[in-house]
Order: C-alpha cells, then structure tokens, then sequence
C-alpha cells in the first residue's frame, strides 16, 4: 500500500478502523479523539498504542522514523508491527497499562525499517493514556531517533581510548599535577615506572615524592604554578626512591614544566612531560671514557698509532706519527699522510688500503715511510676495524711498526743462508736436521739427492737408514742413539742409492742441540758423498802395495843376482858382472817405468841392453811386440850376458864381428803365435864352448825361458855363438807384474 | 859327507828359485828344485826321504802352493811343509795343520836354521 505522499490526517481518514479493536472512527470515545489529534499536530515522532493489542496510530515524524515499514504499521497490533521487537514491545505494553512509566534514553535496538538489520538508538517514553473512567485504554510513546548523536559519542570516546592509549603508553614520561599543592592528577605508565610509584593520583607531589625535597623541583613547580612560565630542564640529575626497598638511585632526565591555562586565563596545574636520558648519558660516557683511555694509551704506544672512519679516510694520528715525519698536526689528514709513503710502495699501499676498507677485513702491508731527517725505514702497517655491538662498522685502528732492522737482519740473515748453501755446494755438502722426538727429517734438497731420493720438506730418519747397506747398518745414529745423544759424531759408511742402488760412501757429521731438559733436541747432520776419495784411497793403498810387491820382487831379483854373482868369482870380476847386470836391470826399469810397470816394447829392451856395448855392429831387426815387466827385465839381463859374453870371447871381441839380434812373428805348431827371438854371432874368432855352465847362462835360459814360458837354447858353433828363444807371442797384462 | 836332509824348493821364478836353493846347499842342505805344483809331486813320487817342501804360493799351473801344502799334508803327513809369499800372509785355515809361514824376503841364514830346529824336534 502506497502512501502517495498522503499525510497521516489523511491515511488515518481513509483507514478502515473497524477491522481493529479500536473500532471504526466514527465511534472512537473522546480522549482517542483528543490525543490523536495532538499527536498530529506535534513535529516529534510519537505513536500511541490502543487496548491489550497495542493497535498503533502515529504521526507523520513517526511516519518518516518508521520508513519503510509505514504505512503498514497503521492500525496493527504493536507486536506484529515490529516483529523484531516484539518481546520488547510486548513487556512495555503490559507495563504502562498496569500504570508504570518508562523512559529510555539511547536505547538500542535491532529493527528492519528497510528490509536490513540496522542498529539504531532510542529515545524512548512512554506513558499511560486513561479512558473518561479513568481505566488505561493505551500507552502514548515519544520516539526519537539518537542513533547519530550515540554514534558520534561513541567516536569521540574511541578517539579519547585512544588518546589515553597512546598518553598512558607514551615513551616518555608525562603526569598532570593540579593547584597549587600541585596533586597529581593523572600519570602515565612511564612516569609511574620512572619514579617507582604506583597510585599516586590524588597526592600531592610532596606528599607523593618526599625524596625530592632539596633537589629544586618542587620549587621549579612552584613558580611555574606561579608565573606560568614553563620550565624546561636539560640533563638534570634527580634521586629517586622507588618503593619496595630497592636503593635510591641517580638518573638524568630531559623535562618540561608547562603550566596549563583555562580559558579564563588562570593557571590550573602543570602538565609534567620528560625523557629518562640516564642510558643515553651512561653510554656516552662510557663511549668518552674509552676514547680517552684509546687515546692514553695510543699515545703511549711506542708505534705509530693511527685511526679512520669506516670510509677509510685517516683521522687522527698519535705523537709518534708527528715525531717520526717532523709532520705538524694537521699536516697528514685528508688523505695527506700518503706523502709520508715511498712513492714505489704507496700504490701497493692504497689499493692494498681500499681493498681492506671494503671488505672490512684487517688490513696489513709494508712500506717505507719517511722519516724527519728525509731517510726512509720499513714499516709493517696493520689496521683493524673496529664494531659496535650490532656489528656495525665504528672506526679503523691502525699501526705502523717499524721493521728497517728486522728487515735487514733478515735480509743478511737470507745472505748468510745463502753464503752457506753456496759453500755446501761447492764442496758437497748437504745439511738435514732430525727433530728427536719424531725422528722427522727437515734437509736441503741436496741431502735427498744424495740419497738417489726426490727432493722433498721432510722425511723419516727411517728412510735414510733403510738405504745403508747391511754391513754398515751399525754405523749411522739410530732413534736411541739420537735420544740419549750418544750416536757418533763423525763416521762414514755406504749406501745404496735410492734412484740406481749404486753402493756410494757417506762422511757425516753430526752435532746434538739440547733442549731445556738437557735431552738431545734436534740433531743437526753434514753429509758428504766421499766415494771419489774412498776410491781414490783405496787405488792409493793397491798402489802402495804393488810398489811394496814390486820393490820386493827388485830387491829379491838383485839379491838373487848379487849372490849368484858373487859365487866364486874374484871381487874384481863380480864387480863388474854386477855393475853390468844392475845397469842392464836399470835400463829396463827406466822403460818400464814409462808405462806405469805395464809393459816395454822389445826392441827399446834390446836397444837399452845393448847401449854399453859396441852396438853399431848390432843389428837389430824384429816386428813391434810389448813385453811383460819381468819378460823386459829378464831379456834385459840375457842381451846383456849375451853381449859381454860377445865382448869377451865372441863376435864383438873382434873389429869385424857383427850381432844379429832378430825376431819374427811365426805360426807355432799348435796354431799359436809364437815369438822367434835370436842372437846370432857372426865373423868373430872361432867359438869353444864353455867348459861348465856359468851364472850368465843360466840367466839366458832358465830365467828368461821361465819369464817368456818358453825354451830357449845356446848354440856354441865353431862360427858363432847363436842363442835362440821360442815362446808364445807376448800379450802382457796387468796381471803379470802380480805374479812373484 | 854326511847325510844331509832333503829339502824341495818349489818356486816357479828361476833366479829366485836358484839363489835360494844355492843359499841352502852352502847351509848343509840336499837342494831338490820343482818351478810348480806338478814338477814338486813328481819329485815327492821320484825321491823319497824329503824331509822339508818350501814352496811359494803364487806360481803357474793347475795347483798353487797353498794346494801344494794340502796334497802333500795329506799323502806325505810327516813332511814339513814351509809356505812362503811376498803377498799378504795367508789366514790359519788356509794352511795345512802344521805347516808354517815365513813371508818373503827372508834372509836364507835364518830360515835355514828354523828349519833344523822345527826338525830336530
């Protein structure tokens, strides 16, 4: 049903009224009449609610709160009008007809005015309506909407929540004190913590705070009470004495007295708003204290001291830095201090600098730094960075030690290693050195070579020892040795080399550093390859007893020729028998020894025997052939009994006589060289043979038959004495000279 | 002429061989000569009574003096035998049992009276 834009005067004329209890309008008693009427004259929403049923007739206002729902509502029951509501309704009904009166303000309640929930709040009266006999006939009721007015209420309590919120949770500290006597009137929960108190409101400061008697506050309080004057306080001390026993204690706060002025201009308290700074202050102290004690003892320090910012720009420099450049302060900052930087080293120096600055990793380098009297000395430059305890980067510290002298005693130190190594060299020497304790070897690369080893840090004492050969396994220092520090200094011994297990001789020798113990520590080891002086010992003493051998064999042939000699003949003649013989022995020594005793070649034998005597009537004619040392001496002896036999009786006793003395190479029977030697005498006087055979020939054919393995034979012909030797071709050997 | 004892000199060099062996006939000797093993056994074989073999070490042929010493050790056992050498002197085990040493040069006076003395006992 549309309203039409109809007013209510109008609806409640059309409406038919006797569908309801009420009854049609015609018939309505006089106090309905009179109250509906003024109810339709009022601006205000109102509707009255007639009988138990409650059937509704409303104005206009009640019209427009009733929205939708209207005009439906007119002339229904209450509880069927707002089903939604109806308990509601039903209770205030049956109350007001008893007689009671009910008002609401802000009533809320749930209603459907266009078909949605909607919350809306209520001012709500009712009052009893009484028939002429006095009897209640129905309940009047103002209705006025307040819905907007609670809610905004209700915003501005939320916004002062809220504003309590964000007082009582504020970080700093904020009370209001009020009057004179100056009573707190609110706190907040970090002036509560602050000054150790709860529940002070409505106490007087002095009353609240007794401790802070003395300290000015209640007087700064006072006169701006006074004068209105605000008071702002910086870094103030103030003892507080919390409750609860804990010690009274001295904080420092940041703070402001404002007075609060009413709008009538009088002052009515002091609004109190501050800081806790006591941390900040005990921080920044703490931070000056160490920066203080950096600086003391930076400027104690006998190194140059430096520090940076973490962009890596330096600082500040302690005394030392000043002293050591005759820079004046101030002279080194902004980057300046690299001129005090040898120009070759300061690239290295920056970028080593930048590179460390970066990362924030710890900085080390060497330069040379210039010195007041221009000179410049090394310095080993070390920088770390310093950081907060959220390890943040806070500032560089750095030093500057100088290491000139540490750097030159290495540098001679590096010479001498290297004089010693040279001279290892030159004379074969390698070093090692055995820490005791792990038999762990520690040598020069030549000590591992001359083990046939590849060249290593370090070895066991085991491997070294595993290569001396088993004869000598005695001799090199063993583990207890080394521990007890009993192994021989100085011994020699062989080896097998590793590499090619040639046998090689080893000289070492050897000194013990002791620890603090008094125990050998660490052996120290020179090692020489000595098999060339070993060899050549060895060739000297084979030498020395050939010679020995040789000289026996010498002197037993000359005392076997003396005594043969000597045998029956006159002195006369046995001296000169001797003579001849030993000068017969000698020349062929002097060939012999041309040849270290190897070997004589046989016509210089026959050419030196033959020198005493008339030798151009000798003709000596024979091939290129070496004899052995005793087959020279022995040919030596027999050309020389030969010829002074000749001299005496023979061919050579006579102007014409001639000597032929040949020999020849000649295939022997057996098909073996053979050597033919002979002495043949011709055109001398007419030969007799020897009545009995003398010393002289038995030299020709016994000894020189024994030394050439042959035979040899003397003919005694009437023409000439001819002597003829047959024995194998001579290949002398060493050997031959061994045999005695 | 009394009975002289029977010496054999075995030495394989000539001179020496006829120096020594000429030193000893002038002691009072019976002189034999052998210039090696072979010729020695063969005249051990040929002549009996040798009472002395003197023989040096190094010489030529199958056998040496110290093999010499042994065969005759052991088939002539109550010969002297005199081993002799201008080497270096030859160790205990070497030598026959009995058999003695003399290292050369010696002096053919002083080995000849040795020799009577080792026989007289």
């Amino acid at each position: 049903m549309q309203t039409d834009g109809k007013n209510l005067v109008d609806l409640i004329e059309a409406f038919d009224w006797s569908r309801t209890s009420l009854g049609a309008k015609s018939a309505w008693p006089q106090h309905v009449r009179n109250i509906v009427t003024l109810m339709l004259h009022a601006k205000m929403p109102m509707v009255t609610l007639w009988g138990p049923e409650g059937v509704m007739i409303y104005n206009d206002a009640y019209a427009h709160f009733a929205s939708n729902r209207h005009p439906s509502l007119l002339g229904a029951p209450v509880r069927d009008a707002w089903p939604e509501v109806s308990d509601f309704n039903d209770r205030i009904l049956k109350a007001v007809l008893e007689g009671e009166a009910i008002s609401f303000a802000d009533q809320e309640l749930t209603l459907l005015r266009k078909g949605v929930a909607e919350q809306v709040w209520l001012d709500l009266d009712y009052s009893l309506v009484m028939d002429d006999e006095g009897q209640p006939a129905g309940v009047f009721a103002i209705v006025t909407e307040t819905t907007a007015k609670v809610k905004a209420e209700r915003r501005l309590a939320d916004e002062r929540d809220r504003l309590h919120q964000m007082f009582e949770q504020a970080p700093g500290f904020i009370a209001v004190v009020e009057g004179p006597a100056h009573v707190f009137a609110v706190t907040n929960a970090a002036y509560r913590q602050f000054i150790g108190h709860d529940d002070i409101v409505g106490s007087t400061v002095r009353e609240a705070l007794p401790e802070l008697e003395g300290q000015g506050f209640f007087e700064l309080l006072d006169r701006a009470y006074a004068t209105g004057e605000p008071f702002i306080g910086s870094t103030v001390p103030v003892v507080l004495k919390p409750v609860g026993g804990a010690p009274a204690a001295t904080r420092f706060i940041d703070f402001i007295f404002q007075p609060i002025r009413e709008s009538d201009g009088d002052i009515s308290g002091i609004f109190v708003a501050g800081t806790d700074i006591t941390e900040r202050i005990a921080a920044e102290h703490a931070l000056r204290v160490s920066e203080r004690q950096f600086r003391t003892f930076a400027e104690a320090m006998p190194n140059h001291v430096w520090s940076a910012g973490p962009d890596g720009q330096l600082d500040w420099f302690n005394d030392r830095v000043y002293e050591y450049s005759g820079a004046a302060r101030g002279d080194l900052d902004d980057g300046n201090w690299t001129r005090l930087v040898h120009p070759q080293d300061v690239a290295d120096a920056a970028q080593t600098w930048s590179a460390a600055v970066a990362k924030g990793k710890t900085y080390e380098t060497e330069f040379r730094l210039r010195r007041a009297d221009r000179t410049w000395r090394w310095h080993l430059s070390r920088a770390v960075m310093l950081r907060d305890e959220h390890g943040a980067p806070q500032r560089w510290v750095g030093t500057n030690t100088d290491i000139e002298d540490q750097k030159r005693d290495r540098q001679r130190l590096l010479n001498s290693e290297r004089r010693l190594r040279l001279s290892q060299q030159a004379a074969g020497i390698a070093s090692m050195e055995v820490d005791i304790a792990t038999d762990r070897i520690m040598a020069t690369d030549s000590f591992w070579e001359l083990f046939g080893l590849p060249p290593r840090e370090s070895g066991q004492a085991a491997e070294i020892k595993a290569l001396v050969v088993d004869a000598d396994s005695s001799l090199p220092s063993s583990t207890q040795s080394r521990q007890a520090g009993t192994a021989a200094l100085d011994t020699t011994y062989r080896i097998r080399r590793a590499d090619t297990g040639e046998v090689r001789w080893i000289a070492r020798h050897l000194e013990f550093r002791h620890g603090p113990d008094g125990l050998p520590k660490t052996m120290f080891g020179a090692f020489r390859d000595i098999t060339r002086e070993k060899l050549a010992e060895e060739r000297q003493i084979m030498l020395t007893r050939e010679l020995e051998h040789r000289i026996k064999n010498i002197l037993a042939t000359v005392s076997a020729i003396a005594n043969q000699t000597l045998r029956g003949n006159d002195i006369e003649t046995a001296r000169k028998a001797l003579s001849e013989r030993f000068q017969a022995l000698g020349n062929a020594h002097s060939l012999l020894s041309n040849t270290q005793w190897t070997s004589a070649v046989l016509s210089d034998v026959v050419h030196a025997a033959i020198a005493p005597l008339p030798f151009k009537r000798i003709t000596v004619t024979g091939p290129f052939v070496q004899l052995g040392p005793k087959q020279a001496l022995s040919m030596a002896l027999a050309v020389n009994e030969l010829g002074t036999n000749s001299l005496k009786y023979g061919a050579l006793s006579v102007a014409e006589g001639q000597v032929l003395v040949r020999w020849s190479k000649v295939l022997a029977a057996d098909g073996e060289d053979q050597l033919c030697w002979s002495w043949s005498e011709v055109g001398g006087p007419e030969v007799t043979p020897p009545t009995r055979s003398g010393f002289g020939q038995f030299l020709i054919e016994q000894v020189m038959a024994g030394d050439f393995h042959g035979s040899v034979g003397i003919q005694f012909a009437p023409e000439g004495v001819e002597c003829l030797l047959a024995a194998p071709w001579p290949e002398p050997t060493p050997d031959d000279q061994e045999t005695s | 002429m009394t009975l002289s004892p029977i010496i054999l000199v075995v030495e394989d060099e000539a001179l020496i061989r006829l120096s020594v062996a000429n030193s000893l006939r002038d002691l009072g000797w019976e002189v034999l000569e052998a210039a090696n093993a072979a010729e020695a056994l063969h005249a051990m074989d040929q002549r009996g009574g040798i009472s002395v073999v003197f023989t040096d070490i190094d010489m030529p042929g199958a056998m040496n003096g110290l093999g010499l010493a042994r065969t005759v050790s052991e088939r002539w056992p109550v010969v002297m035998i005199v081993i002799t050498s201008g080497m270096n002197e030859p160790s205990t085990d070497e030598l026959p049992a009995g058999a003695k040493f003399v290292p050369k040069p010696y002096i053919p006076e002083v080995l000849s009276a040795e020799l009577y003395a080792s026989l007289r006992n």
